[in-house]
């Protein structure tokens, strides 16, 4: 019996391309675990017309996420999350490039409204617990502060 | 076939109009005490003068709401609507002359003629007056097609919108050119009789055939 | 698919429409945008076949005749004031692509508008929503509504577009919805097109669009760098700088790669892109 999915919410005045809302929703629900690995996603349709957008969208932003090696699609049952495990995961120094790169655009733009690393470090910390991803301060500490 | 609501929806500007003149009629073939064979013009003006009017309104009203173009766009096919505005039209002819060709075939106008105001023709009078119901309803298959033809020529983009009505202006003089020529109760003879029916006919298909063409682009001209 | 090739109508000697071609896809909605007097309805009335075109014309696939396939809600030809909503019913039940009649009847059971009220009684909202309802109901390939929320509500609204949604994903038909009101149907929409003074002066995917659009803020005196100035749009002066819409097909990473970091990009909403649009001569290379 599958249980309610968390709920996405779609702002389609935000100018961001509503398949691209859809994937880093879900991306950020899968790093949370409220998807769990197996589970299946709303099915095209369902999605759709929930969301109230083309099933076209639903479809591309599978597609990406399929393509990030998220989930995997079969034929005739559905969407799946994958497990952690069978994901490959991304080469160290692609990895590197891409955090470093969102780090620094997430710095300058709480710069910009003015707020200090400190700050930005206990957002950081919060969220990473409301994600559930485990963390050991005394480990991560120095090394952000000194960004 | 006929789509029932679409065709008393249309029907309906007209409605009112129709029924006011069936009394009439009603009135009329109740209490002429001349034979209706003496009097063939008046029934015939009152078809004109009906007809006329009734596809005036249906054009013109509807037209003019702007609910005619509700109907319209409802998705209906041009040739659709055609016919269902012609069945309209035929629709409320049955409404005027129907009571009355029942009050002559019943024959309720020569029991009372006859019983009530004791009126000399009384013996002849239903026989003969049965041929007069079926000339009012064989004119109105000429009129009507003619009339419709006239106001779709009008709402027509095309090149002589009006010669559709001097058609129809032409019509009453070439019909009582003819009846005049034949004489009214040489109706009966058989050759005089087929020969008016044959041009009614031809009249009427010409006329339906070139209206149907018309009405294939139909076009709402006010915007 | 809707089409319409290179359709232009004159009234008199005045061109309302001048050259358009468009098509609908199925399964899509398109937000047909413009000011007052752009040529909208003229365009709707010519798509739902009852205006001929003065050159050009208008098909559904290849070659079937429009009124096969499209049924229509065009502002200002409105049902009869006497007409009850059941007597609409009644006429739009006889329409030849079929009406799902109970699917009518929840629409306006939603309003709570009964259907022995006539027309004329009802308010201009609900006018508005019975149209709607009898359109959003039929069978038809393609629906076309002509400022189908003008007068609602902004709840109502947001459910008309949410039913309007619903119907082409589930009948995969295609919607076409004329408005001044973007930000309501941009919601929904998957592609906008604009009409100005007759002419059409885009046609894209809103997806595609979000993708591309971005609007840089350059400090003052800095001019935009060389790569980037064949993908301006238009450009406004603001009190601390300048500001350009950009479209580029590499989206927002690429035009941030070509700035340095004391520029400012963002995504350009739809809304802003369509203001500016229409407040100045912008014009859009593809």
């Amino acid at each position: 019996m599958p249980r309610d999915l968390p709920p996405l919410s779609i702002d389609p005045c935000s100018g961001e391309p509503i398949w691209r809302q859809i994937v880093e929703q879900l991306k950020v629900q899968i790093a949370s675990r409220e998807l769990t690995p197996g589970e299946r996603l709303p099915s095209i349709r369902n999605l759709g017309s929930t969301l109230k957008v083309n099933p076209r969208t639903v479809v591309r932003a599978y597609e990406e996420l399929g393509h990030l090696g998220l989930v995997v699609t079969r034929q005739g049952q559905g969407v799946f999350v994958l497990n952690g495990e069978a994901r490959e995961p991304a080469s160290q120094h692609a990895r590197r490039a891409v955090l470093e790169d969102l780090t620094r655009r997430m710095l300058a733009e709480g710069t910009r409204m003015g707020a200090d690393a400190d700050e930005m470090l206990a957002i950081f910390e919060e969220t990473c617990q409301a994600m559930q991803l485990p963390l050991s301060k005394s480990e991560t500490t120095p090394r952000n502060a000194s960004c | 076939m006929m789509k029932r609501h679409l065709l008393l929806w249309i029907l309906r500007p007209a409605l009112s109009g129709s029924l006011l003149l069936a009394v009439l009629a009603l009135m009329w073939v109740l209490f002429e005490s001349d034979p209706l064979w003496e009097t063939p013009v008046l029934p015939a003006i009152l078809i004109f003068l009906h007809t006329f009017l009734t596809t005036a309104t249906i054009y013109w009203a509807w037209g003019r709401a702007g609910s005619f173009a509700y109907v319209q766009t409802r998705g209906h096919l041009p040739e659709t609507l055609w016919r269902h505005r012609l069945g309209a039209g035929y629709l409320t002819a049955a409404i005027v002359w129907l009571p009355a060709a029942i009050v002559v075939l019943s024959p309720c106008r020569s029991w009372l003629q006859g019983e009530v105001f004791q009126n000399p023709y009384y013996p002849i009078m239903h026989a003969r007056d049965v041929v007069e119901v079926g000339r009012w309803f064989l004119l109105y298959l000429v009129t009507v097609p003619a009339a419709h033809y006239a106001w779709i020529r009008q709402a027509q983009p095309c090149r002589f919108p009006g010669t559709g009505h001097w058609l129809l202006a032409g019509l009453p003089v070439l019909l009582y050119t003819w009846y005049r020529c034949l004489h009214a109760p040489l109706l009966e003879q058989t050759l005089y009789a087929g020969s008016a029916i044959l041009l009614t006919l031809i009249l009427s298909i010409l006329f339906l055939l070139g209206g149907r063409r018309l009405s294939q682009s139909m076009e709402l001209s006010q915007s | 698919m809707l089409n319409a090739d290179h359709v232009s109508r004159m009234f008199g000697n005045v061109p309302v429409l001048t050259d358009v071609s468009l098509s609908f896809q199925t399964g899509e909605i398109t937000a047909l945008l413009g000011p007052n007097g752009s040529g909208k309805s003229t365009l709707f009335r010519v798509m739902a076949g009852v205006l001929e075109p003065s050159s050009g014309c208008v098909h559904w696939d290849v070659s079937k005749s429009v009124a096969s396939a499209v049924a229509s809600m065009i502002d200002g030809w409105e049902p009869p004031r006497w007409a009850t909503a059941r007597r609409l019913l009644d006429l739009q039940s006889e329409v030849p692509f079929g009406f799902d009649r109970s699917y009518a009847e929840k629409l306006l059971c939603s309003q709570e508008i009964p259907l022995t009220k006539r027309y004329g009684a009802l308010s201009k909202g609900q006018r508005r929503w019975v149209c709607a309802s009898l359109t959003l109901a039929t069978r038809a390939s393609c629906l076309l509504l002509d400022e189908p929320a003008d007068g609602l509500d902004p709840r109502a609204r947001k459910k008309l577009y949410d039913a309007i949604r619903d119907v082409v994903n589930e009948r995969e038909c295609a919607a076409v919805v004329a408005t001044h009101i973007l930000p309501d149907i941009g919601r929904v929409a998957d592609a906008m097109a604009i009409l100005q003074r007759g002419r059409l002066v885009m046609h894209e995917s809103l997806e595609r669009l979000r993708e591309e659009l971005c609007e840089v803020e350059m400090a003052r005196g800095c001019p935009l760098p060389e790569n980037l100035v064949p993908h301006v749009l238009g450009h406004t002066p603001r009190a601390c700088g300048d500001a350009y819409v950009v479209r580029h097909c590499g989206g927002l990473d690429e035009v941030r790669e070509a700035l340095s970091s004391k520029d400012r990009v963002q995504r350009l909403t739809i809304d802003a892109l369509y203001q500016s649009l229409t407040e100045s001569e912008m014009v859009l290379a593809a």
